[in-house]
């Protein structure tokens, strides 16, 4: 058993503290003004953040080591928490940088390995796998209050900011038909535009009908990894997996199907097909109506991480080339996923953006 | 075995700690070299701030985004083929606080503000002398009255600021519109006592500014009101201009828009660009939206002298039948409805396969004809528009704005200075302030200046008006009506018609010139399109919701 206690603190920036400006251009007959508008407020207020934490692991291995692992439980507490908070924009500023609460992580982590076969017939047979869930949770917010709206700050909730986003916005509702062409001409809207659930009821839609829709903290994740060696040859595997968390897709988000950029191809509404995912192409919208309700989707997903096969040349074959060992591989990374995400990849390529590559490498590793 | 996630992190920032442990026990720092607000009580900085005071004038009318809000969904425009942004000319329900040109106004406007308010707080302390101190303090008050003139005529009820901001507020409440127009016109005020006839330099704000924008305020504020003392005092403030012998109406129409003759002697204040991109910023890019797809006719080529077809605002029918042509050049001044071949490789071929026409011959004309006659299209070589055939892509390109000194064929910034107060402007709001103040003859005299510049050679006299023209024009027996169609016809496009409609009640409501004359709009617009929605984002950083949204959004 071990058990730690430490603290960190972190200040982002030492001139973070002072108003800060930025450089505008303009011109006066032809001639160049130059300027420089204020663009952060001062902030003599902004003290450190304070995480402590809390640490209890327990090493343990059984059958002469066969099977190892460790196990961990840790809390992490944060006090003023440093955040960029929005601020009410009419101030000429959008945002400061500010101790914006308390925040709780906690979650376990377990590790263990396993060697199945060490020396049968020749073979080494082992398994590695990893299982982490943490929880991200806001405990107070400065000045006391349970909600910041503007931030997406909510006590109880996990915080929206530094690499993680809380989603807020309209719910996705299909596509509006015909036979509710009278219902949707209530609201402004037309058969074949997207339909989005009306919260409050109030018989409009505005920012009133938006709802948290999820966030992008993973319920869980883990890995699997595995090695086999039988004399010259080795062989391993490694699996990783991210469960129950939110991702944007934002390829389905800019499909605008104005026919004027290209897009995926969807199943989109047409009086004689009905579609309920996609809405009706329309020259003159751009961006159709409440197009952000869409792409809101469960990111889960496993992924083969790697996957090598390699052989050793055998040292007596070795002495005629001058070469202390050789050893010849295939390697295939990231070669297989596995996901509901429409998108091109929950872990990263969630738009029009690179995905990572699936790549096949074969090489050699000389030692001279 | 490789170290759990969160202890990867958390290990690293504790050796740092401890290995640098000066860095966590003494944080006491002077720096020298970084700005801050003292700075502006320096020569320089107060000079530098003042500067920063006009960059807001260059994010708004002169970019797509507020020449949507005053081009867009009026009686003069509707929507062309393309653009991400019709709703503002549908008023459909997309139009929401959510928008981001609905976001960035307000935030540039009120940036602006913060950054003149910062220039006024300054002064008292500036290292400066007295005399340049009040001419730079009265810039920044009329700076700060502009942007809040904007800001209030597109939402409404809004925040106040005063002074420049330094302490985070989450806080913000709404002012009533009319404590708003006091502070504008106390800055007003204040700036035409303080400013000279003349600025130093082209472009900054001197005292004809101050009193053309004045006149607008005023008769902003009188409203539709039949009678109001506002009047008198709009006409007050725009007579010291239009009498003021720094400005002439240019002699012709069409050599307002010559790209050489920016600084021209109508030009009362113009927003400022240059063609050099290091100070030009964004430069002006209005050249883009009124320029139709010419790139796809027979003969022709995308090049920098047609300029790039961003086909954003189409002419209404109204729009086109508002000029009598035969005796009003201004229609044919500031139409372009020639396209002359520059292309090769696409000109039609005649029925023995050679090409009709070659590059540098015309190869398609708007005559400007509502139908065009069979006879004429099979005696003409090059394709032949009537107005029966425009489209949202193909339709006269208005000429104002046009910049063929851009140095490539797509580049969005151009160099064209953006003339919001305009002599001819100041004269027919004179106009209308004597005609609404009863004054009609003194009003007509004004309103014919500009009527006997836009006359075709010996039309001068056919162009004049008379009080009983006044109450027959075709647009309605008010004599408002007359005055917003000649404010149509001289000033089309320049950015104020959405003001314009709003301020004399024809915007919304039953006497709505949208409704009338805005086929897409017009079914859709209703009361509460005369504010823009708040932006969501200021209504939801005010966490006890004392930020409410205009109704109907």
């Amino acid at each position: 058993m071990e058990a730690a206690r430490f603290r960190v603190e972190i200040l982002v920036d030492p001139y973070q503290t002072l108003d800060q400006f930025n450089r505008t251009v303009y011109s006066f007959g032809g001639t160049g003004a130059f300027g420089y508008a204020p663009n952060q407020l001062a902030n003599p207020d902004l003290k450190w953040e304070r995480t402590a934490t809390f640490d209890v692991g327990a090493d343990f291995a059984v059958l002469d080591n066969r099977i190892s692992g460790t196990l961990d439980y840790y809390r992490a507490n944060t006090n003023d928490l440093l955040m960029d908070r929005t601020i009410p924009w009419s101030t000429g500023f959008k945002n400061i940088t500010q101790n914006i609460g308390q925040t709780r992580n906690t979650g376990i982590e377990l590790a263990l390995s396993a060697i199945a076969l060490d020396g049968w017939h020749g073979f080494r047979w082992s398994h590695d796998i990893t299982f982490s869930k943490n929880k991200n949770q806001i405990v107070a917010l400065a000045g006391g209050v349970d909600s910041d709206v503007g931030n997406l700050w909510f006590v109880g909730m996990p915080i929206n900011g530094g690499g993680n986003s809380v989603y807020r916005d309209y719910v996705f509702d299909g596509i509006w038909q015909t036979p509710d062409s009278a219902l949707a001409k209530s609201y402004g809207r037309r058969p074949g535009e997207i339909r989005i659930v009306d919260l409050n009821g109030d018989g409009k839609f505005n920012d009133a009908d938006k709802t948290i829709l999820g966030n992008t903290y993973p319920k869980w994740s883990g890995s699997y990894s595995t090695r086999v060696d039988y004399k010259f040859l080795d062989f391993g595997a490694q699996a990783i997996t991210r469960q129950g968390f939110m991702v944007r897709n934002d390829i389905q988000r800019g499909n605008t199907l104005a026919g004027r950029y290209n897009g995926v191809k969807v199943d989109f509404w047409t009086p004689n097909n009905p579609s309920n995912t996609a809405p009706r192409p329309d020259k003159n919208t751009e961006s159709p109506f409440f197009s952000d309700a869409r792409g809101y989707e469960d990111g889960s997903f496993v992924r083969i991480r790697n996957i090598t096969l390699g052989a050793s040349v055998p040292e007596r074959y070795l002495s005629r080339v001058g070469a202390q060992s050789l050893r010849l591989y295939v390697t295939a990374q990231d070669p297989f996923l596995y996901t509901d995400f429409t998108g091109i990849d929950p872990e990263g390529a969630t738009g029009k953006v690179i995905p990572a590559y699936r790549s096949f490498l074969i090489g050699g590793n000389f030692g001279f | 075995m490789t170290l759990p996630m969160t202890r990867r992190l958390f290990l690293p920032l504790a050796a740092l700690c401890l290995g640098g442990a000066a860095a966590c026990v003494d944080l006491t720092e002077h720096p020298i070299t970084a700005l801050s607000s003292s700075y502006y009580s320096t020569p320089i900085g107060f000079d530098l701030a003042v500067n920063a005071s006009y960059q807001p004038l260059r994010n708004w009318l002169p970019l797509e985004r507020g020449s949507t809000m005053t081009v867009f969904g009026t009686d003069e425009f509707t929507k062309g083929a393309d653009g991400s942004y019709k709703f503002f000319n549908d008023y459909t329900a997309q139009l929401n606080g959510d928008v981001d040109f609905i976001r960035d106004t307000w935030f540039d406007f009120y940036k602006g503000i913060n950054t003149a308010n910062t220039v006024i707080a300054a002064a008292p302390t500036a290292d400066v002398p007295d005399a340049t101190k009040s001419v730079r303090v009265g810039e920044a008050k009329f700076l700060r009255a502009l942007y809040y003139f904007w800001l209030v005529r597109t939402y409404g009820d809004i925040p106040i600021y005063t002074e420049p901001n330094i302490e985070p507020k989450s806080e913000t409440t709404r002012e009533p519109v009319a404590k708003v127009y006091d502070l504008i016109i106390s800055d007003l005020l204040a700036a035409e006592a303080a400013l000279p006839d003349k600025a130093s330099q082209f472009g900054r704000a001197d005292k004809p500014a101050v009193q053309h924008l004045l006149g607008e305020v005023y008769l902003t504020r009188a409203g539709a009101a039949t009678s109001s003392p506002d009047f008198a005092l709009a006409a007050a403030k725009l007579s010291a201009v239009a009498n003021n012998s720094r400005f002439q109406l240019v002699p012709r129409y069409r050599d307002l828009w010559r790209i050489d003759n920016e600084a021209n002697s109508e030009v009362v204040f113009s927003i400022q660009f240059t063609a050099d991109p290091l100070t030009t910023g964004s430069g002006n890019k209005l050249h883009l939206y009124w320029t139709p797809a010419y790139d796809l006719e027979p003969g022709m080529l995308r090049d920098i002298l047609n300029d790039r077809p961003f086909r954003r605002w189409r002419q209404t029918k109204w729009l086109l039948a508002l000029w009598d042509r035969t005796k009003d050049s201004r229609y044919e001044d500031m139409h372009k409805v020639v396209w002359i071949s520059n292309n090769p490789n696409n000109i039609p071929k005649d029925a023995a396969g050679k090409p009709k026409y070659a590059v540098g011959d015309t190869a398609v004309y708007m005559p400007g004809l509502p139908t065009i006659p069979a006879a004429m299209r099979t005696a003409t070589r090059y394709k032949l528009y009537g107005e029966d055939e425009y489209t949202d892509a193909m339709f006269p390109n208005m000429n104002k704005y046009l910049d063929p000194t851009r140095t490539s064929t797509n580049q969005e910034e151009g160099q064209r200075d953006h003339p919001i107060f305009r002599l001819a402007n100041t004269y027919l709001m004179l106009a209308e302030a004597l005609i609404r103040d009863g004054k009609v003859t003194e009003g007509l005299v004004w309103l014919n200046k500009v009527r006997t510049r836009a006359a075709k050679p010996g039309q001068e006299a056919a162009m004049q008006v008379t009080a009983a023209d006044l109450a027959t024009s075709k647009s309605g027996s008010d004599p408002i009506e007359f005055i917003l169609d000649e404010r149509a016809r001289e000033l089309t496009g320049e950015t104020t018609r959405w003001f314009d409609l709003k301020r004399t009640g024809r915007l919304v409501g039953p006497l709505s010139r949208v409704k009338k004359w805005n086929p897409q709009g017009g079914p859709n617009i209703q009361d509460f399109h005369a504010l823009r929605p708040i932006p969501n984002v200021e209504i939801n950083a005010n966490p006890s919701g004392s930020m409410k949204q205009n109704p109907g959004y």
